[in-house]
Protein backbone atom coordinates (compact mmCIF):
# COMPACT_ATOMS: atom_id res chain seq x y z
CA UNK A 1 0.00 0.00 0.00
CA UNK A 2 2.83 2.35 0.89
CA UNK A 3 4.65 1.52 -2.31
CA UNK A 4 1.49 2.04 -4.29
CA UNK A 5 1.11 5.55 -2.98
CA UNK A 6 4.81 6.24 -3.55
CA UNK A 7 4.70 5.07 -7.13
CA UNK A 8 1.75 7.35 -7.77
CA UNK A 9 3.67 10.25 -6.29
CA UNK A 10 6.63 9.40 -8.49
CA UNK A 11 4.58 8.97 -11.60
CA UNK A 12 2.80 12.27 -10.99
CA UNK A 13 6.13 13.89 -10.38
CA UNK A 14 7.45 12.51 -13.60
CA UNK A 15 4.32 13.34 -15.47
CA UNK A 16 4.49 16.97 -14.36
CA UNK A 17 8.12 17.24 -15.34
CA UNK A 18 7.72 15.91 -18.85
CA UNK A 19 4.41 17.58 -19.63
CA UNK A 20 5.79 20.82 -21.09
CA UNK A 21 8.15 19.08 -23.49
CA UNK A 22 6.08 16.04 -24.42
CA UNK A 23 2.93 16.97 -26.30
CA UNK A 24 1.42 13.46 -26.32
CA UNK A 25 1.60 13.15 -22.53
CA UNK A 26 -2.02 14.20 -22.44
CA UNK A 27 -2.95 10.76 -23.78
CA UNK A 28 -1.60 9.21 -20.62
CA UNK A 29 -4.56 8.04 -18.61
CA UNK A 30 -2.90 5.99 -15.87
CA UNK A 31 -5.08 3.04 -16.71
CA UNK A 32 -2.32 0.81 -15.37
CA UNK A 33 -1.80 1.04 -11.64
CA UNK A 34 0.90 -0.43 -9.50
CA UNK A 35 -1.40 -3.26 -8.50
CA UNK A 36 -2.00 -4.19 -12.12
CA UNK A 37 -1.59 -7.89 -12.89
CA UNK A 38 0.69 -6.96 -15.79
CA UNK A 39 3.13 -5.23 -13.50
CA UNK A 40 3.03 -8.05 -10.95
CA UNK A 41 3.73 -10.53 -13.70
CA UNK A 42 6.56 -8.35 -14.98
CA UNK A 43 8.07 -8.19 -11.51
CA UNK A 44 7.81 -11.95 -11.12
CA UNK A 45 9.43 -12.48 -14.54
CA UNK A 46 12.18 -10.08 -13.59
CA UNK A 47 12.95 -11.72 -10.26
CA UNK A 48 12.92 -15.23 -11.75
CA UNK A 49 15.16 -14.03 -14.57
CA UNK A 50 17.56 -12.27 -12.20
CA UNK A 51 17.76 -15.17 -9.75
CA UNK A 52 18.14 -17.85 -12.44
CA UNK A 53 20.74 -16.04 -14.55
CA UNK A 54 22.85 -14.94 -11.61
CA UNK A 55 22.77 -18.36 -9.94
CA UNK A 56 23.78 -20.13 -13.16
CA UNK A 57 26.31 -17.57 -14.34
CA UNK A 58 28.14 -17.16 -11.05
CA UNK A 59 28.27 -20.85 -10.14
CA UNK A 60 29.09 -22.04 -13.65
CA UNK A 61 31.59 -19.24 -14.10
CA UNK A 62 33.28 -20.13 -10.82
CA UNK A 63 33.34 -23.84 -11.64
CA UNK A 64 34.86 -23.33 -15.07
CA UNK A 65 37.35 -20.76 -13.79
CA UNK A 66 38.57 -23.04 -10.99
CA UNK A 67 38.85 -25.99 -13.36
CA UNK A 68 40.75 -24.22 -16.12
CA UNK A 69 42.94 -22.20 -13.77
CA UNK A 70 46.54 -23.34 -13.63
CA UNK A 71 49.23 -24.41 -15.97
CA UNK A 72 47.38 -25.39 -19.10
CA UNK A 73 48.21 -24.81 -22.70
CA UNK A 74 45.76 -22.77 -24.70
CA UNK A 75 44.03 -20.60 -22.08
CA UNK A 76 45.16 -17.46 -23.89
CA UNK A 77 43.30 -18.48 -27.02
CA UNK A 78 40.38 -19.58 -24.84
CA UNK A 79 40.40 -16.26 -23.01
CA UNK A 80 40.25 -14.36 -26.27
CA UNK A 81 37.36 -16.50 -27.48
CA UNK A 82 35.55 -16.09 -24.16
CA UNK A 83 35.80 -12.32 -24.54
CA UNK A 84 33.67 -12.42 -27.67
CA UNK A 85 30.16 -12.99 -26.23
CA UNK A 86 30.30 -10.17 -23.68
CA UNK A 87 31.49 -7.82 -26.42
CA UNK A 88 28.76 -8.62 -28.92
CA UNK A 89 25.82 -6.25 -29.13
CA UNK A 90 22.95 -7.78 -27.10
CA UNK A 91 20.67 -7.14 -30.07
CA UNK A 92 22.81 -9.51 -32.13
CA UNK A 93 22.64 -12.10 -29.36
CA UNK A 94 18.88 -11.76 -29.24
CA UNK A 95 18.56 -12.10 -33.00
CA UNK A 96 20.85 -15.11 -33.09
CA UNK A 97 19.11 -16.94 -30.27
CA UNK A 98 15.71 -16.16 -31.70
CA UNK A 99 16.95 -17.90 -34.80
CA UNK A 100 18.50 -20.81 -32.91
CA UNK A 101 15.27 -21.36 -31.00
CA UNK A 102 13.13 -21.12 -34.10
CA UNK A 103 10.95 -24.19 -34.07
CA UNK A 104 10.79 -24.88 -37.76
CA UNK A 105 14.06 -24.07 -39.39
CA UNK A 106 16.67 -24.30 -36.81
CA UNK A 107 19.40 -26.24 -35.25
CA UNK A 108 18.20 -26.89 -31.74
CA UNK A 109 14.99 -28.58 -32.82
CA UNK A 110 16.87 -30.68 -35.35
CA UNK A 111 19.20 -31.72 -32.57
CA UNK A 112 16.31 -32.60 -30.26
CA UNK A 113 14.69 -34.63 -33.03
CA UNK A 114 17.94 -36.49 -33.67
CA UNK A 115 18.13 -37.34 -29.99
CA UNK A 116 14.49 -38.53 -30.12
CA UNK A 117 13.44 -35.88 -27.66
CA UNK A 118 10.11 -34.12 -28.02
CA UNK A 119 10.18 -30.78 -29.78
CA UNK A 120 9.98 -27.74 -27.54
CA UNK A 121 8.01 -24.64 -28.46
CA UNK A 122 10.85 -22.47 -27.17
CA UNK A 123 9.55 -19.00 -27.81
CA UNK A 124 5.79 -19.60 -27.88
CA UNK A 125 5.41 -21.55 -24.64
CA UNK A 126 5.39 -19.11 -21.70
CA UNK A 127 7.70 -21.16 -19.46
CA UNK A 128 10.11 -22.13 -22.21
CA UNK A 129 10.25 -18.55 -23.43
CA UNK A 130 11.58 -17.52 -20.04
CA UNK A 131 14.04 -20.41 -20.17
CA UNK A 132 15.11 -19.27 -23.64
CA UNK A 133 15.98 -15.74 -22.58
CA UNK A 134 17.79 -17.12 -19.52
CA UNK A 135 19.84 -19.36 -21.83
CA UNK A 136 20.68 -16.43 -24.10
CA UNK A 137 21.73 -14.28 -21.14
CA UNK A 138 23.74 -17.12 -19.61
CA UNK A 139 25.47 -17.64 -22.93
CA UNK A 140 26.40 -14.00 -23.19
CA UNK A 141 27.49 -13.34 -19.62
CA UNK A 142 28.94 -16.55 -18.20
CA UNK A 143 32.24 -16.03 -20.10
CA UNK A 144 32.57 -12.67 -18.37
CA UNK A 145 32.17 -14.39 -15.00
CA UNK A 146 34.79 -16.97 -15.98
CA UNK A 147 37.25 -14.23 -16.90
CA UNK A 148 36.50 -12.25 -13.74
CA UNK A 149 37.03 -15.28 -11.51
CA UNK A 150 40.12 -16.37 -13.44
CA UNK A 151 41.65 -12.95 -12.89
CA UNK A 152 40.74 -13.23 -9.22
CA UNK A 153 42.16 -16.75 -8.91
CA UNK A 154 45.42 -15.71 -10.47
CA UNK A 155 45.90 -12.89 -8.00
CA UNK A 156 45.47 -15.18 -4.97
CA UNK A 157 48.49 -15.76 -2.72
CA UNK A 158 49.78 -19.13 -3.87
CA UNK A 159 51.60 -19.84 -0.57
CA UNK A 160 48.39 -20.34 1.37
CA UNK A 161 46.99 -22.73 -1.21
CA UNK A 162 50.23 -24.65 -1.28
CA UNK A 163 50.45 -24.71 2.50
CA UNK A 164 46.94 -26.16 2.70
CA UNK A 165 47.81 -28.74 0.07
CA UNK A 166 50.93 -29.70 2.02
CA UNK A 167 48.82 -30.09 5.14
CA UNK A 168 46.73 -32.62 3.28
CA UNK A 169 43.55 -30.63 2.70
CA UNK A 170 41.36 -32.01 -0.08
CA UNK A 171 40.81 -29.86 -3.15
CA UNK A 172 37.20 -29.31 -2.09
CA UNK A 173 38.32 -28.16 1.36
CA UNK A 174 40.88 -25.83 -0.20
CA UNK A 175 38.28 -24.34 -2.49
CA UNK A 176 35.62 -23.95 0.19
CA UNK A 177 37.83 -22.72 3.05
CA UNK A 178 40.58 -20.76 1.31
CA UNK A 179 39.90 -19.96 -2.33
CA UNK A 180 36.30 -18.87 -1.99
CA UNK A 181 36.79 -16.61 1.07
CA UNK A 182 39.79 -14.99 -0.62
CA UNK A 183 37.70 -14.44 -3.74
CA UNK A 184 34.96 -12.61 -1.85
CA UNK A 185 35.70 -9.18 -3.35
CA UNK A 186 35.53 -10.60 -6.86
CA UNK A 187 32.32 -12.48 -6.09
CA UNK A 188 30.75 -9.30 -4.71
CA UNK A 189 31.75 -7.37 -7.83
CA UNK A 190 30.38 -10.14 -10.04
CA UNK A 191 27.06 -10.22 -8.17
CA UNK A 192 26.76 -6.44 -8.25
CA UNK A 193 27.50 -6.23 -11.95
CA UNK A 194 24.96 -8.93 -12.71
CA UNK A 195 22.22 -7.52 -10.48
CA UNK A 196 22.61 -4.12 -12.11
CA UNK A 197 22.74 -5.67 -15.57
CA UNK A 198 19.77 -7.99 -15.23
CA UNK A 199 17.58 -5.10 -14.18
CA UNK A 200 18.65 -3.31 -17.35
CA UNK A 201 18.32 -6.24 -19.73
CA UNK A 202 16.25 -5.21 -22.70
CA UNK A 203 17.79 -5.87 -26.09
CA UNK A 204 17.99 -9.66 -25.95
CA UNK A 205 14.41 -10.00 -24.72
CA UNK A 206 13.08 -7.44 -27.16
CA UNK A 207 14.65 -9.24 -30.12
CA UNK A 208 13.65 -12.71 -28.94
CA UNK A 209 10.15 -12.39 -27.56
CA UNK A 210 9.17 -8.73 -27.19
CA UNK A 211 8.02 -9.64 -23.71
CA UNK A 212 5.65 -12.36 -24.85
CA UNK A 213 4.06 -14.77 -25.09
CA UNK A 214 1.37 -13.29 -22.94
CA UNK A 215 3.85 -11.26 -20.89
CA UNK A 216 5.82 -14.34 -19.84
CA UNK A 217 9.13 -12.62 -20.52
CA UNK A 218 8.19 -9.00 -19.92
CA UNK A 219 11.09 -7.94 -17.76
CA UNK A 220 10.81 -4.58 -16.02
CA UNK A 221 12.47 -2.68 -18.87
CA UNK A 222 10.30 -4.36 -21.48
CA UNK A 223 7.17 -3.66 -19.45
CA UNK A 224 8.15 -0.01 -19.04
CA UNK A 225 8.99 0.28 -22.73
CA UNK A 226 5.67 -1.25 -23.76
CA UNK A 227 3.81 1.00 -21.34
CA UNK A 228 5.57 4.06 -22.64
CA UNK A 229 5.54 3.38 -26.36
CA UNK A 230 2.56 1.11 -26.87
CA UNK A 231 0.33 2.39 -24.10
CA UNK A 232 1.69 5.95 -24.35
CA UNK A 233 1.51 5.85 -20.57
CA UNK A 234 4.69 7.70 -19.69
CA UNK A 235 3.70 8.48 -16.15
CA UNK A 236 3.24 4.85 -15.29
CA UNK A 237 6.27 3.74 -17.29
CA UNK A 238 8.37 6.15 -15.24
CA UNK A 239 6.90 4.77 -12.04
CA UNK A 240 7.72 1.22 -13.11
CA UNK A 241 11.30 2.28 -13.86
CA UNK A 242 11.69 3.91 -10.47
CA UNK A 243 10.32 0.86 -8.68
CA UNK A 244 12.78 -1.33 -10.58
CA UNK A 245 15.62 0.98 -9.60
CA UNK A 246 14.62 0.85 -5.93
CA UNK A 247 14.39 -2.95 -6.04
CA UNK A 248 17.82 -3.36 -7.59
CA UNK A 249 19.31 -0.89 -5.11
CA UNK A 250 17.65 -2.84 -2.29
CA UNK A 251 19.19 -6.06 -3.63
CA UNK A 252 22.60 -4.37 -3.66
CA UNK A 253 21.95 -3.23 -0.10
CA UNK A 254 21.10 -6.78 0.95
CA UNK A 255 24.27 -7.92 -0.78
CA UNK A 256 26.31 -5.52 1.32
CA UNK A 257 24.48 -6.50 4.47
CA UNK A 258 25.22 -10.21 4.18
CA UNK A 259 27.70 -11.16 6.92
CA UNK A 260 29.70 -13.33 4.56
CA UNK A 261 30.30 -10.39 2.27
CA UNK A 262 30.55 -7.56 4.77
CA UNK A 263 34.29 -7.73 5.44
CA UNK A 264 35.18 -6.82 1.87
CA UNK B 1 71.45 -38.66 14.15
CA UNK B 2 72.45 -36.37 11.31
CA UNK B 3 71.33 -38.88 8.73
CA UNK B 4 67.94 -39.30 10.37
CA UNK B 5 67.27 -35.54 10.33
CA UNK B 6 68.13 -35.14 6.69
CA UNK B 7 66.01 -38.18 5.85
CA UNK B 8 63.01 -36.61 7.52
CA UNK B 9 63.60 -33.39 5.62
CA UNK B 10 63.78 -35.24 2.33
CA UNK B 11 60.59 -37.09 3.18
CA UNK B 12 58.69 -33.90 3.89
CA UNK B 13 59.64 -32.30 0.58
CA UNK B 14 58.95 -35.42 -1.45
CA UNK B 15 55.49 -35.68 0.10
CA UNK B 16 54.74 -31.98 -0.19
CA UNK B 17 55.98 -31.31 -3.70
CA UNK B 18 53.39 -33.18 -5.80
CA UNK B 19 50.49 -31.89 -3.72
CA UNK B 20 51.72 -28.31 -4.03
CA UNK B 21 52.11 -28.63 -7.76
CA UNK B 22 48.52 -29.78 -8.14
CA UNK B 23 46.22 -27.92 -5.72
CA UNK B 24 43.21 -29.35 -7.58
CA UNK B 25 44.14 -32.92 -8.36
CA UNK B 26 41.53 -33.46 -11.03
CA UNK B 27 42.77 -35.14 -14.15
CA UNK B 28 44.30 -32.73 -16.60
CA UNK B 29 42.25 -34.35 -19.34
CA UNK B 30 39.03 -33.52 -17.52
CA UNK B 31 40.14 -29.92 -17.16
CA UNK B 32 40.92 -29.72 -20.85
CA UNK B 33 37.49 -31.19 -21.53
CA UNK B 34 35.91 -28.41 -19.48
CA UNK B 35 38.00 -25.79 -21.26
CA UNK B 36 37.23 -27.09 -24.72
CA UNK B 37 33.57 -27.64 -23.89
CA UNK B 38 33.20 -24.08 -22.61
CA UNK B 39 34.90 -22.64 -25.67
CA UNK B 40 32.78 -24.76 -28.02
CA UNK B 41 29.55 -23.72 -26.30
CA UNK B 42 30.75 -20.15 -26.47
CA UNK B 43 31.62 -20.04 -30.14
CA UNK B 44 28.94 -22.36 -31.54
CA UNK B 45 26.15 -19.75 -31.73
CA UNK B 46 28.62 -17.37 -33.38
CA UNK B 47 29.62 -19.95 -35.94
CA UNK B 48 25.95 -20.65 -36.57
CA UNK B 49 25.35 -16.93 -37.10
CA UNK B 50 28.14 -16.75 -39.66
CA UNK B 51 27.01 -19.94 -41.43
CA UNK B 52 23.44 -18.63 -41.63
CA UNK B 53 24.66 -15.36 -43.09
CA UNK B 54 26.40 -17.28 -45.88
CA UNK B 55 23.50 -19.58 -46.77
CA UNK B 56 21.35 -19.02 -49.81
CA UNK B 57 17.79 -18.12 -48.72
CA UNK B 58 16.37 -21.49 -49.78
CA UNK B 59 18.86 -23.26 -47.50
CA UNK B 60 18.06 -21.05 -44.53
CA UNK B 61 14.49 -22.30 -44.50
CA UNK B 62 15.31 -25.86 -45.56
CA UNK B 63 13.96 -28.72 -43.45
CA UNK B 64 15.85 -30.72 -42.23
CA UNK B 65 18.65 -28.37 -41.34
CA UNK B 66 22.07 -29.06 -42.84
CA UNK B 67 24.81 -27.79 -40.60
CA UNK B 68 27.30 -27.37 -43.44
CA UNK B 69 25.64 -25.38 -46.21
CA UNK B 70 25.62 -26.99 -49.65
CA UNK B 71 26.25 -23.69 -51.38
CA UNK B 72 27.62 -20.44 -50.07
CA UNK B 73 26.76 -16.90 -51.06
CA UNK B 74 28.10 -13.47 -50.19
CA UNK B 75 25.03 -11.76 -51.58
CA UNK B 76 23.51 -11.02 -48.19
CA UNK B 77 26.56 -9.01 -47.24
CA UNK B 78 26.06 -6.90 -50.34
CA UNK B 79 22.31 -6.67 -49.87
CA UNK B 80 22.50 -5.13 -46.41
CA UNK B 81 24.32 -2.23 -48.01
CA UNK B 82 22.24 -1.94 -51.17
CA UNK B 83 18.72 -2.90 -50.01
CA UNK B 84 18.98 -1.72 -46.43
CA UNK B 85 20.75 1.41 -45.36
CA UNK B 86 23.50 -0.32 -43.38
CA UNK B 87 26.10 2.31 -44.22
CA UNK B 88 23.81 4.93 -42.69
CA UNK B 89 23.25 2.84 -39.56
CA UNK B 90 26.99 2.27 -39.22
CA UNK B 91 27.74 5.95 -39.64
CA UNK B 92 25.16 6.89 -36.99
CA UNK B 93 26.62 4.29 -34.63
CA UNK B 94 30.13 5.59 -35.13
CA UNK B 95 29.04 9.19 -34.52
CA UNK B 96 27.04 8.33 -31.40
CA UNK B 97 29.76 6.08 -30.01
CA UNK B 98 32.61 8.50 -30.60
CA UNK B 99 30.67 11.46 -29.22
CA UNK B 100 29.79 9.42 -26.13
CA UNK B 101 33.39 8.38 -25.62
CA UNK B 102 34.56 11.98 -25.85
CA UNK B 103 31.94 13.31 -23.44
CA UNK B 104 32.26 10.44 -20.97
CA UNK B 105 36.03 10.77 -20.88
CA UNK B 106 35.95 14.54 -20.55
CA UNK B 107 33.43 14.28 -17.70
CA UNK B 108 34.91 11.24 -15.98
CA UNK B 109 38.56 12.24 -15.84
CA UNK B 110 38.10 15.34 -13.62
CA UNK B 111 35.72 13.35 -11.43
CA UNK B 112 38.23 10.54 -11.03
CA UNK B 113 40.95 13.06 -10.30
CA UNK B 114 38.86 14.76 -7.63
CA UNK B 115 37.98 11.43 -6.05
CA UNK B 116 41.59 10.39 -5.99
CA UNK B 117 42.95 13.67 -4.59
CA UNK B 118 40.38 14.81 -2.04
CA UNK B 119 38.33 13.02 0.58
CA UNK B 120 34.86 14.37 -0.07
CA UNK B 121 31.56 13.48 1.62
CA UNK B 122 30.09 10.38 0.00
CA UNK B 123 33.59 9.34 -0.89
CA UNK B 124 32.99 5.69 0.01
CA UNK B 125 29.95 5.36 -2.23
CA UNK B 126 31.69 6.83 -5.23
CA UNK B 127 34.82 4.80 -4.57
CA UNK B 128 32.68 1.67 -4.49
CA UNK B 129 31.28 2.61 -7.87
CA UNK B 130 34.77 3.35 -9.14
CA UNK B 131 35.77 -0.08 -7.90
CA UNK B 132 33.23 -1.60 -10.27
CA UNK B 133 34.70 0.48 -13.07
CA UNK B 134 38.15 -0.68 -12.15
CA UNK B 135 37.12 -4.33 -12.23
CA UNK B 136 36.13 -4.15 -15.86
CA UNK B 137 39.57 -3.17 -17.15
CA UNK B 138 40.97 -6.13 -15.19
CA UNK B 139 38.77 -8.32 -17.34
CA UNK B 140 39.82 -6.60 -20.50
CA UNK B 141 43.43 -7.00 -19.30
CA UNK B 142 44.21 -3.41 -20.23
CA UNK B 143 43.70 -0.97 -17.36
CA UNK B 144 43.54 2.78 -17.65
CA UNK B 145 42.01 5.55 -19.62
CA UNK B 146 42.22 3.75 -22.94
CA UNK B 147 40.30 0.77 -21.58
CA UNK B 148 37.58 3.01 -20.16
CA UNK B 149 37.22 4.65 -23.54
CA UNK B 150 37.08 1.28 -25.29
CA UNK B 151 34.43 -0.03 -22.91
CA UNK B 152 32.34 3.10 -23.24
CA UNK B 153 32.61 2.77 -26.99
CA UNK B 154 31.52 -0.88 -26.93
CA UNK B 155 28.58 -0.21 -24.61
CA UNK B 156 27.40 2.68 -26.73
CA UNK B 157 27.97 0.78 -29.91
CA UNK B 158 25.71 -2.03 -28.82
CA UNK B 159 23.07 -0.04 -26.99
CA UNK B 160 19.55 -0.61 -28.25
CA UNK B 161 17.16 0.76 -25.65
CA UNK B 162 18.26 4.39 -25.66
CA UNK B 163 18.70 4.46 -29.42
CA UNK B 164 15.34 2.79 -29.99
CA UNK B 165 13.65 5.23 -27.67
CA UNK B 166 15.23 8.46 -28.85
CA UNK B 167 15.89 7.92 -32.55
CA UNK B 168 12.51 8.16 -34.20
CA UNK B 169 13.66 9.03 -37.73
CA UNK B 170 15.58 6.48 -39.73
CA UNK B 171 18.29 9.04 -40.38
CA UNK B 172 19.33 8.90 -36.75
CA UNK B 173 19.11 5.17 -36.09
CA UNK B 174 22.10 3.08 -35.04
CA UNK B 175 23.01 -0.47 -36.03
CA UNK B 176 21.14 -2.26 -33.20
CA UNK B 177 17.99 -0.34 -34.12
CA UNK B 178 18.53 -1.13 -37.78
CA UNK B 179 18.96 -4.76 -36.84
CA UNK B 180 15.65 -4.71 -35.01
CA UNK B 181 14.08 -3.23 -38.11
CA UNK B 182 15.58 -5.96 -40.32
CA UNK B 183 13.96 -8.55 -38.10
CA UNK B 184 10.53 -7.01 -38.21
CA UNK B 185 10.81 -6.40 -41.96
CA UNK B 186 12.14 -9.75 -43.12
CA UNK B 187 12.31 -12.67 -40.70
CA UNK B 188 9.61 -11.16 -38.53
CA UNK B 189 7.03 -12.12 -41.09
CA UNK B 190 8.15 -15.73 -41.00
CA UNK B 191 9.02 -16.17 -37.36
CA UNK B 192 6.33 -16.40 -34.78
CA UNK B 193 5.66 -12.94 -33.62
CA UNK B 194 4.72 -13.28 -30.01
CA UNK B 195 1.58 -11.40 -29.24
CA UNK B 196 1.45 -9.22 -26.23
Amino acid sequence: VVIERDSRVMSFFRWDLSAPSAPFIGLSNYKETFGSPLFQQSLRDQLVFTAATIAIEVSAGMAVAVLINGEMRGPKVARTLLLIPPMIAPAVVGLNFRWLFNSQYCFIDTLLADLHLPAIAWLSDPNWALVSIVIADVWQNTPLMVLLFLAGLQSLPQERLEAAAVDGASSWQIFWNITLPLLRPVVVIALMLRIIDTFRTFDVVWLMTQGGPGGATSLITVHAYLLAFQGVDFGHAAAVSYIALVISLALLGVLYGLPWLRDT
Amino acid sequence: MMAATSDQGADATSMGAPAARRPFPIGLAARYAVLIGTVLLTIFPLVWLVITSLRIPADIFAVPVHIIPASVTWRQYVNVFTQYNLAGYLWNTVVVSLATVVFVTVLAVPCAYAMARFCLPGHRVVVTLLLIMRMIPVVALAPGLGASAVITFLLTWSDLLIALTLASSENAQTVPVGLTNFVSQSTGARCRRPGF
